[in-house]
């Protein structure tokens, strides 16, 4: 490449410094967004692999039971059947610390030694201090200064109703010190968590190490025939796997929504290299005419537009970073609330999201300029000796790019179908859809701008408006690109807004229809694994004067030949079925059966996961073998992306022998007083350590409340894709001015005052911001109907209906022209400090 | 007159633009040849298709009908590549408006067409000072255009038509924005170049004066060549 030519194309960048470095600007956002998503991501992702990893210590396979556990028998029988010393048996438990969940793990510290502990040098304490005491736990130096601990304290956690003193005798040392995967786990004797725990006799898991090669395949073939129905051998990886898979919907979620951001930072670059092109075309002419080539000056644009990436995408790198520490913290509690108990809170920085921000801010950068490059290619010589108007090649590309974004449009209902379950398929087609109608806004926006305007032009005294508009409607076609990544950028605002608003609705719904008792009371603690209420507190409850009647649940993790299904095994009134919001016939119908304990409900997820329907028979395996269940329904509930069975109390109770609730609802009378009625439910409940109650509304109010800090995020999000906008309008705008600077002067020269000037360009700005509004809302609706219909049932498996209510949309509006008119705001103040001599002086 | 001595030779050329649904002639049969190093003026009103035949000679707009030969070359078979080629070897062109590339100072934009011909770097600064030197403008050299006069502008375009030693120079007015003083000193600086190089001319301009300062004025009147002086 010429030196000269890229001397000149270099300076004409540093002489708008203030374009190139929101140029630069523009891509460091939306790759910083895109980034920092990616990070957080990876972050929580990392910190999963971690947690499970340092919970699995060095194991190479896990024997996982039940929710009943195994037989301690069973690791017996691995040692001495089958000879496998490296076996290492644990006690899983979740227990409240000051309103903190921490997780016990009982080990076995005689067999641990191959698994975390080598050296033997993470035990400060000689193994009979743990051995002979039934409260000795440990923890690594980190999580005890986290809880406000030291060595010899003495503290309680409870655990469904029940209290244990705890003695805090020593902290890790030694590598096992410093695991991150170990921050908040109580480490114990095994003894001492199966006591403690209600779990004598039993175990949760049992940690192998096993050798590679055929051995290792046979010994894991001898395991599992040994192993009894419910308990599963995994490789660590699968285990981890599948953890993966449940969090992965909300990642892949989060990342569209980053790359929505690049999107639209796409067409901020597309917009300042097609501007610079335009600008520079008598020069590319003049080029053209002393011999350069089209592939010289193809290569200099992309080389330009490639400098202007790779400074914005380092900065965006640098950003996303800053972004992706402060997102961390938002990703992992949603994984917390709704997934898996992280025991990492650490940002951990993965090197994947910066090649992948560096490849897509570069890619973005040079796909943008792509079609600017071509024009500047195809530059005729003869720009040089005319005086063409930018506007001309613009309006020649935009009904090309129009006819190819509804293409586009037209192909992505095919991409959505191409895979009818798949999640990606699906955001490819959102996508592809997007894609297409922002290649078709610059088009429309043009068409919009002159039909407003002169509908505007012809109204009386329209004066300066007047003026306004017709200036913004003759550069619409320059217009039509900024126009567009602000419509993107709202759209997507209002389509994710919608996407939350109707499944906040829904949830709302589903709460006010399901929770049909007063007051509910149930183990406190997020554990599915957590011993049922005290049968004490549960007679006494049952006995309060003004009680109707009551339902009952006990929440289980039971097997199925498919691996583990979270169960609610339900004792409920009549009334009580009527939450499941079946209709009315159907409900009729089904009510014996489920009475009698001869038919389950399980959730949408469920059935749209394992592709279950009514009349399916769904097998769970019973201590006493396989049992067959005809699913009766399918029912709504947004309790569980994972997905629900409701099981009949009698069929569990004739089935696996167990009575005891996790959780009862309690209805009164219609006459009972239901502040008294909960005051009184709490004095019983204060007998009992580890008890939740809530009144209904506490309990809706709750969920709603975990409900809005799971979207949280998404919020951010869309003010982060907000914000990329307005940089892009701001550019845009100086772009214009910069076009317009000697028209402006000439308005200056002929009386027009600075305030007027102002007055013009912010007249621009918000006709502007009014466009980009009005062409949001279908496209809005549309995303939203994606988003609900297709992505967030490919997601979750959930149902919803789109609820549409005007005030979200008018606030887009008003969003679209607030954002222009701030963005406008320096360009105006700008424009009208030019002196008009110099601007006029200026060819 | 032999061939080897002829510059440029037109033969039957049309060239007609669209105007609305119908053709509007700009250029109508012109027969021409211009002498090597012969200085010609092209006069004639707006849209006599004085332009258009600069551009035709130039290689950056094709003929309808006809053929144009330069130096013994039928230029309407280069194709693109091979007219850009032959601009960046064989043409210098002169606009009205200068149009010198705003981010590079004088100097660099006359080194400019010989890097594009790949010139080694020491040679081709000495061929642009030495021009830049003869056009006056050596003090100047590192000025961008901005703050040079138009008249210092167009002796620097002029250095840049010439600095590649084209065999055929096209002016187009290019004294037409600069004042009657300026205008007089660029053309016999124009002129005098041209010819110490042996470079043809051919001049687009409105000036009878600077027109009459040439070896022969060609008038056109609606693309027809309609007077040849002397």
């Amino acid at each position: 490449m010429n030196s000269l030519l890229g001397r000149a194309g270099a300076r004409y960048l540093t002489r708008h410094p203030g374009l190139m470095l929101l140029s630069v600007l523009g891509i460091a956002l939306g790759v910083a967004v895109s980034v920092g998503v990616d990070l957080a991501n990876e972050s929580a992702r990392k910190a999963l692999r971690l947690s499970v990893e340092a919970l699995s210590g060095s194991a190479t396979h896990q024997i996982l039971a039940g929710t009943d556990g195994l037989d301690e028998t069973v690791y017996v029988r691995i040692r001495r059947e089958i000879g496998l010393r490296e076996a290492a048996p644990k006690v899983e438990a979740t227990v409240l610390y000051d309103d903190q969940a921490l997780r016990v793990l009982g080990l076995d510290w005689l067999a641990e030694a191959s698994f975390r502990d080598p050296q033997g040098e993470a035990v400060p304490v000689s193994a009979s201090d743990l051995l002979n005491a039934d409260d000795a736990v440990l923890l690594t130096p980190a999580s005890a200064r986290r809880l406000g601990l030291q060595s010899g304290d003495r503290f309680s956690v409870s655990q469904a109703g029940r209290v244990h003193q705890l003695r805090l005798v020593g902290l890790l040392t030694g590598a096992q010190a410093d695991n991150p995967g170990l921050e908040g786990v109580l480490f114990t004797d095994i003894a001492t968590a199966q006591e403690r725990f209600g779990r004598a006799g039993r175990i949760d898991g049992i940690d192998l190490i096993l050798p590679g090669g055929q051995r290792g395949t046979a010994l894991a073939q001898a395991i599992a025939e040994l192993l009894p129905a419910g308990a599963e051998l995994l490789a660590r990886d699968e285990n981890y796997a599948a953890l993966d898979r449940l969090t992965r919907a909300f990642r892949v979620n989060l990342t569209a929504l980053g790359l929505l951001a690049l999107l639209v930072g796409m067409f901020l670059i597309y917009n300042t290299m097609s501007f610079s092109v335009l600008q520079r075309r008598a020069l590319m002419g003049s080029l053209r005419m002393l011999g350069a080539t089209r592939g010289q000056l193809l290569r200099r644009v992309l080389l330009e537009s490639l400098w202007l990436g790779a400074a914005g995408t380092a900065l965006g790198l640098l950003l996303g970073l800053l972004l992706g520490k402060g997102m961390v913290s938002l990703v992992s509690r949603t994984v917390n609330d709704l997934y898996f108990m992280l025991s990492v809170r650490d940002f951990l920085i993965t090197p994947r999201p910066f090649l992948v921000g560096t490849l897509l801010g570069l890619g973005t950068s040079l796909l943008a300029s792509l079609p600017p490059a071509l024009d500047a290619a195809n530059t005729h010589p003869r720009a040089a000796t005319r005086r063409a108007t930018l506007e001309q090649r613009v309006h020649r590309l935009e009904p090309r790019l129009a006819i190819l974004g509804i293409a586009l449009l037209a192909l992505a209902p095919f991409i959505v179908l191409s895979a009818e379950r798949s999640l990606v398929a699906g955001l490819a087609g959102l996508f592809c859809g997007i894609f297409g109608v922002a290649l078709t806004l610059p088009w429309l926006a043009g068409r919009l701008s002159m039909a407003l305007s002169t509908l505007v032009s012809a109204l009386p005294r329209a004066g300066i408006w007047a003026l306004g508009l017709r200036g913004f409607a003759r550069a619409g076609s320059r217009n039509g690109v900024v126009v567009t990544a602000l419509a993107v950028a709202i759209a997507a605002g209002i389509g994710v807004g919608l996407m939350v608003q109707s499944f906040r609705a829904s949830v709302d719904d589903w709460l006010v229809q399901s929770l049909r008792a007063d007051i509910y009371v149930a183990v406190a603690g997020p554990d599915s694994r957590m011993p049922p209420l005290d049968d004490e507190l549960v007679r006494r409850l049952f006995a309060l004067p003004g009680l109707r009647t009551q339902s009952a649940v006990r929440t289980l993790n039971l097997s199925t030949p498919s691996g583990d299904l979270l169960v609610k095994s339900m004792d409920l009134p009549r009334e009580g079925f009527a939450g499941f919001g079946l209709d009315t016939d159907l409900a009729d119908k089904i009510w014996p059966r489920f009475e009698r304990g001869e038919a389950v409900l399980i959730s949408e997820p469920l059935a749209y996961r394992q592709g279950w329907k009514a009349g399916d028979r769904l097998t769970l395996l019973s201590p006493g073998g396989p049992r067959q269940y005809p699913i009766a329904a399918v029912y709504t509930d947004y309790g569980s992306d994972r997905g629900v069975a409701i099981l009949p109390y009698r069929a569990y109770l004739r089935d696996w022998g167990e009575a005891g609730f996790t959780g009862v609802g309690l209805y009164f009378d219609k006459s009972v007083n239901l502040e008294r009625a909960l005051a009184q439910v709490r004095r019983v409940a204060a007998d009992f350590e580890g008890v939740r109650v809530r009144s209904t509304a506490e309990l809706r109010a709750h969920s709603l409340e975990v409900f809005d800090r799971t979207f949280t995020i998404t919020r951010v999000m869309q003010y982060q894709l907000l914000l990329v906008a307005c940089v892009g309008v701001v550019t845009a705008l100086l772009a214009l001015e910069l076009e317009r600077v000697k028209e402006l002067a000439v308005l200056r020269a002929t009386g027009f005052t600075r305030v007027q000037v102002m007055g013009l360009i912010s007249t621009q700005t918000g006709f502007l911001g009014l466009i980009a509004g009005l062409m949001a809302l279908p496209l809005g609706l549309a995303i939203a109907w994606t988003l609900i219909h297709v992505i967030n049932r490919r997601a979750f498996g959930w149902l919803l209906e789109l609820q549409v209510q005007a005030e979200p949309l008018l606030h887009a509006l008003g969003l679209a022209m607030a954002a222009a008119l701030i963005a406008g705001v320096y360009p105006a103040w700008r424009m009208a400090r030019v002196a008009p001599a110099a601007a006029l002086r200026e060819e | 007159m032999s061939p080897s001595q002829i510059a440029v030779k037109l033969r039957g050329l049309g060239k007609a633009y669209a105007s609305g649904d119908a053709m509007r002639p700009v250029i109508e049969d012109l027969q021409m040849e211009v002498m090597r190093g012969e200085q010609v003026a092209l006069l004639g009103r707006s849209g006599s298709g004085k332009s258009t035949l600069l551009n035709l000679l130039a290689g950056i707009d094709a003929a309808d009908q006809g053929s144009v030969w330069v130096n013994g070359r039928d230029i309407g078979g280069l194709g693109e590549p091979g007219c850009t080629l032959y601009r960046r070897r064989e043409v210098g062109f002169i606009y009205q408006f200068f149009n010198l590339i705003a981010s590079l100072t004088a100097r660099e934009n006359v080194l400019l067409p010989l890097e594009l011909l790949g010139v080694e770097k020491s040679q081709a600064r000495q061929r642009s000072a030495d021009l830049l030197e003869q056009v006056g403008l050596s003090a100047r050299a590192d000025d961008f255009p901005e703050h040079l006069s138009g008249g210092e502008q167009q002796r620097v375009a002029i250095a840049r038509a010439l600095v590649h030693r084209p065999s055929l120079v096209l002016a187009d007015e290019p004294t037409g924005s600069l004042d009657a003083d300026t205008g007089e000193q660029v053309a016999e600086l124009l002129r005098r170049l041209c010819r110490d190089l042996g470079a043809t001319l051919l001049l687009v301009t409105h000036s009878l004066d600077l027109a009459h300062s040439m070896d022969r004025v060609l008038r056109l009147d609606h693309g027809r060549l309609v007077s040849v002086e002397p």
